[in-house]
């Protein structure tokens, strides 16, 4: 790590213990993951939801999401529900409803970048997927109760498939083709940030760093310093033009229906 | 449980009514009811309040128990499962007064621990008001209506390159009108609702409507479309100088799509949800595939180009559940006809005079169909069993054609002209599914679950390689092929996980995660000719072993202190046989057939601790490193020995802050901060052109709000965001690395004027400075929004 990474992570780390020094024990109530806030409410548990909500609920304590509660003692672990939907005693109180004295995150991406205070970052770099103009929104790649948080919600069986979320709207991209380019079987992941990126197309890298990290260059006794081989072809003077699909080379990235070398 | 008895079913629910009530009615002593009182009772302040306090958590409108809704008058005299529970009239013959006089063992109500017992006074009042012929005053009734819309007007100026402004804050410049929102919601009855919500810009509108009748039987429908904006500049290299090479159009692909759906519960409890979408993407996007341009003596890729695109699908959707036996059956089977034209324009590889470019026009239509099966069963309360099987079939033709193009898109009479009028699609795929959860609800919580999937795939046709010279008479050279990509795939995936809560204010967890893969895959081309050196063949064997460790902890000592950590592992490995790679004039150029093997290790890990010190200050302090090694073997080929060899590496380390405060009730501010830096460099055997893509990504986003008094409150929120990853290669090659800075202001004052009308209007300034594009992707943008929010109800 560079100096500077640890004077960052040294002024945050002093910026939080301040914070610490300001606490009184008196004033603390129980939440630490930052509820959504329902004016009269109290946390009930996981349970009291699961007397309703059983195809949510019976997956649940396998998610992601169960490993984080609220900071109360006499719930122990089991507030994952409303550590998202909000405190549930109000809710329950009323006969439930859909959105009664509860927070429904599905339509609001507000609860889940409370926690994922990164991913609210990343959705606010260049390019991005539009979660925060309201767009689209959390649940349509990720199933925040079930077993495989990678996995659309309500979709298919228990786990997810190879690229299913995203070919969901990018089908152009991730239909069969004669040619393949391997790296689709590796997941959409291997190139792109899901979340945003800096680089167009939200890539992971935006120059030859994208290929040859996997394309690696083939070795030999006549290959001089300075020299890149891909198989027997020299590409020497080929990527000086630009990265390996932006120069014209190999657009067609997700496959061809023509050239197995990816030319169109 | 709580719930009414159910006796059986495959009966009528006359045959449950008389059984019910002849069963009850016999076994229970009337003589020990409470005495109704002589008055008349009023709904609203007898009887509302009982049913509030000790019958609504269970008997509401969404999943009553038994079936048994007590939210109107309709719903309490139809009854539940075991029919009317009700009976005018007759309280001492009505099940409803013997439940709540807990005269009927085991089926007390509120059964015991889910409310306190109703008093004799409580009782005698229902018995009273059944008496008197169940009266449902109309006040009570919760039939009511809410609406409300904000129009708005909003205009945004830029100075600088308004497509950009466009493409990344995906709004329009210039005027824009319309309803930033809108909202009728009518509750017709307790159970039935009807809803129209959404929005309606420029660009960009959503509209929702719903009619539901409770539980039992529900329509929705809708029609979204928003635009994505692109900016139509190309790359920029500084020796070239400015200005950037533009398209000098608008790109845009407008996305939406339009849906309705109907379902419901049938009376025996199948669920069933049946419906339509549509989904279609229209118009022309940028592609980050560029063309050459070669002012003497070099050449580079920066010339922009754009992607036609015509996309629609069609898709019919039947899913139904049941419950059987304690067992939950599903079932969702899909058809979709997807349907795709599109069109580009891209570089030849060495991009030689004349013919410059490419005319490239795909079509693909596919037609889908694909079930799922799942059945879901607890039969221990700590053990939850499930398994699923889908199978999906896919039929489809594809097209490709081709055509050289000079730079202005015209028509060349020389150059390549390939095309592959029809390829044939097939591709099908059956996964299995298993899973099994023990120990739910306890403080250990174990899960495993297993997936195999088989899958083939086949595409082949004629691609033919044809050749245009029409300075010849014949015109084209006709150069027909055959092509193939064939493969068939078989894959294992076994997950682990552990959840453990023993340890006070802790939560414990463990996940490993395995998956297997096989593919044999079988690709060639055939042409007659083969003038390009382009045939092939091709008999590789792919094994992929992949595996995920994952462990981590959150603990909370203090309710005021949370601190979770985790660190995870992952490892791809994957092994390349090569039985066939050959090619007319040399062996081991397939694609990318010069790869034996790699392996890709990505170790993870990451901490963040929430501190609450005060009720009016929340702070949370995150830390994740990343780190990944790429290693890469290739094959000897002719003069070239190959081996293995570290080919890159991507480290990260990624910091956040952030920081809500309310000091005051009037004034909330919320700060984050997050600070990235990433490096990714790969093999590059000191070649100047390529150079590790490193740098620092600064992101900062504030919001605060305060409330001046009861009708004026006041809005302010800062976004930044700074990254450099400029490149110092452009001597060498060509600089792809990005350095730019932005600067984002929305300040607003809303105030309310009447009761139901408020009103609000905010300022907006963004800023974007790039200098890894010479400044010519930079824009200023001031914008002013004036909303009305009106709201009926």
């Amino acid at each position: 790590m560079k100096p500077r990474h640890w004077w960052i992570s040294g002024c945050l780390a002093l910026t939080a213990l301040f914070a610490l020094s300001l606490s009184s024990c008196s004033t603390i109530e129980r939440t630490i993951v930052e509820t959504p806030f329902i004016e009269g409410a109290n946390f009930v548990g996981n349970k009291a939801c699961y007397e309703c909500h059983t195809n949510y609920t019976r997956e649940f304590p396998s998610s992601a999401h169960a490993r984080v509660h609220v900071g109360d003692a006499a719930l122990k672990g089991q507030t994952g529900c409303e550590s998202c939907h909000g405190p549930g005693s109000r809710h329950i109180a009323a006969g439930g409803g859909k959105g009664r004295f509860i927070v429904n995150p599905g339509r609001d991406s507000t609860a889940c970048l409370t926690c994922h205070v990164q991913t609210h970052a990343e959705l606010r770099l260049p390019h991005h997927h539009p979660v925060l103009e309201n767009k689209m929104n959390c649940v349509q790649c990720h199933d925040p109760h079930g077993s495989d948080i990678m996995k659309a919600s309500g979709t298919g069986l228990a786990m997810a498939r190879l690229n299913d979320s995203c070919a969901e709207c990018h089908r152009e991209q991730a239909r069969p083709r004669v040619y393949e380019h391997a790296a689709m079987r590796e997941g959409c992941t291997a190139c792109h940030v899901p979340h945003g990126s800096m680089n167009s197309k939200m890539l992971t890298e935006r120059d030859v760093n994208l290929c040859i990290k996997c394309h690696a260059q083939t070795q030999g006794s006549v290959v001089g310093a300075g020299q890149i081989y891909f198989g027997i072809v020299d590409h020497t003077d080929k990527i000086t033009r630009g990265g390996c699909w932006s120069a014209g080379c190999h657009p067609a990235v997700h496959g061809s229906n023509i050239s197995p070398n990816l030319h169109y | 449980m709580s719930t009414f008895p159910r006796i059986t079913s495959g009966a009528t629910p006359l045959v449950f009514s008389l059984l019910a009530t002849s069963l009850y009615g016999a076994a229970v002593d009337e003589s020990k009811l409470p005495a109704p009182p002589t008055r008349t009772i009023d709904f609203a302040r007898d009887i509302q309040p009982i049913l509030e306090t000790s019958c609504l958590k269970c008997h509401g409108p969404e999943k009553p128990k038994g079936g048994f809704r007590v939210t109107d008058r309709v719903e309490l005299l139809k009854g539940g499962e075991n029919g009317p529970s009700v009976l005018p009239g007759q309280s001492a013959k009505s099940p409803f007064i013997h439940y709540v006089a807990r005269l009927v063992p085991d089926m007390e109500m509120p059964p015991n621990g889910k409310g306190d017992p109703l008093t004799t006074e409580q009782v005698g009042l229902l018995r009273a008001w059944i008496d008197q012929g169940v009266a449902w005053s109309e006040g009570a009734a919760p039939s009511k209506t809410i609406a409300e819309a904000s129009p708005t007007l909003r205009w945004i100026t830029v100075k600088g390159d308004e497509r950009k402004f466009r493409e990344l804050n995906w709004i329009p410049n210039g005027f824009d009108g319309g309803l930033e929102s809108f909202r009728l919601r009518e509750q017709i009855d307790a159970n039935r609702r009807f809803e129209i919500s959404g929005h309606t810009l420029r660009d960009d509108y959503d509209v929702k409507l719903s009619l539901e009748h409770g539980d039992s039987f529900f329509v929705r429908a809708g029609l979204q479309q928003f635009r994505k904006y692109y900016d139509d500049s190309g790359g920029y290299y500084a020796p070239f100088g400015g200005p950037l090479a533009t398209l000098d159009r608008d790109l845009h692909l407008d996305i939406g799509k339009a849906w309705i759906e109907a379902g419901g519960v049938t009376p025996f409890g199948l669920s069933l949800k049946g419906g339509y979408e549509y989904h279609f993407r229209e118009g022309e996007k940028s592609l980050s595939s560029w063309m050459p341009i070669q002012p003497a003596p070099d050449t580079r890729s920066i010339l922009p180009t754009s992607k036609a695109i015509d996309e629609h699908q069609h898709v019919l959707r039947l899913d139904a559940g049941y419950d059987y036996r304690g067992v939950r059956f599903e079932d969702n089977l899909r058809y979709d006809y997807y349907d795709l034209a599109a069109r580009n324009t891209t570089a030849r590889t060495l991009a030689e005079s004349p013919a410059l470019s490419q005319r490239i026009g795909e079509s693909s239509q596919q037609h889908t169909i694909a079930n799922a099966f799942t059945a879901e069963a607890q039969p221990r309360e700590w053990l939850l069993v499930s398994a699923g099987y889908l199978y999906s079939h896919t039929d489809g033709d594809e097209s490709f054609r081709t055509g050289p193009v000079d730079e202005n898109g015209g028509a060349l009479t020389a150059g390549p002209a390939w095309n592959a009028p029809r390829l044939t699609l097939e591709q099908s795929a059956h996964v299995f599914n298993a899973n099994a959860q023990f120990g739910l609800w306890e403080q250990m919580t174990f899960s495993a679950g297993a997936q195999t999937e088989w899958n083939r795939q086949r595409v082949f046709g004629a691609i033919n390689l044809d050749e245009i010279d029409l300075t010849f008479p014949n015109g084209i050279t006709n150069n027909p092929g055959r092509g193939y990509g064939d493969f068939d795939r078989f894959t294992a995936e076994e997950k682990l996980l552990l959840r453990n809560t023993q340890i006070p204010f802790t939560v414990l967890y463990g996940e490993a995660r395995f998956r297997q893969e096989t593919v044999q895959e079988v690709a060639g081309l055939d042409a007659a000719v083969d003038t390009s050196t382009f045939n092939f063949t091709r008999d590789t064997d792919t094994t992929r072993l992949w595996e995920l460790y994952r462990t981590g902890f959150q603990v909370s000592p203090w309710t005021r202190v949370s601190l979770n950590a985790y660190y995870q592992r992952r490892n791809r490995d994957d092994t390349f046989d090569h039985n066939v790679d050959t090619r007319p004039y040399s062996t081991g150029l397939g694609y990318p057939a010069f790869i034996t093997a790699r392996e890709t290790t990505t170790d993870e890990t990451g901490a963040r601790i929430v501190m609450r010190p005060t009720t009016w200050l929340k702070t949370t302090l995150g830390y994740r490193l990343v780190s990944t090694d790429f290693e890469t073997a290739t094959h000897a080929v002719p003069t070239l020995t190959g081996g293995g060899l570290r080919s890159g590496e991507y480290d990260a380390h990624i910091h956040s802050l952030n920081v809500t405060l309310t000091p005051w009730r009037r004034l909330y501010l919320s700060s984050g901060f997050t600070f990235q830096d990433s490096r990714t460099a790969s093999a590059d055997n000191g070649n100047p052109s390529a150079t590790p893509f490193k740098g620092q990504i600064y992101s900062a986003m504030s919001s605060a709000s305060y409330i001046l008094d009861n009708l004026t409150d006041v809005t302010l929120a800062y976004d930044f965001s700074h990254a450099d990853f400029s490149q110092p290669n452009q001597t060498a090659g060509l600089p792809l690395g990005i350095d730019y800075e932005s600067h984002g202001v929305r300040a607003g004052i809303g105030r309310a004027f009447w009761k139901k009308v408020k009103g609000r209007l905010e300022y907006l300034w963004s800023y974007y400075d790039e200098p890894s594009s010479g400044h010519y992707n930079d824009f200023t943008a001031h914008g002013v929004f004036a909303t009305v929010i009106v709201k009926w109800d």
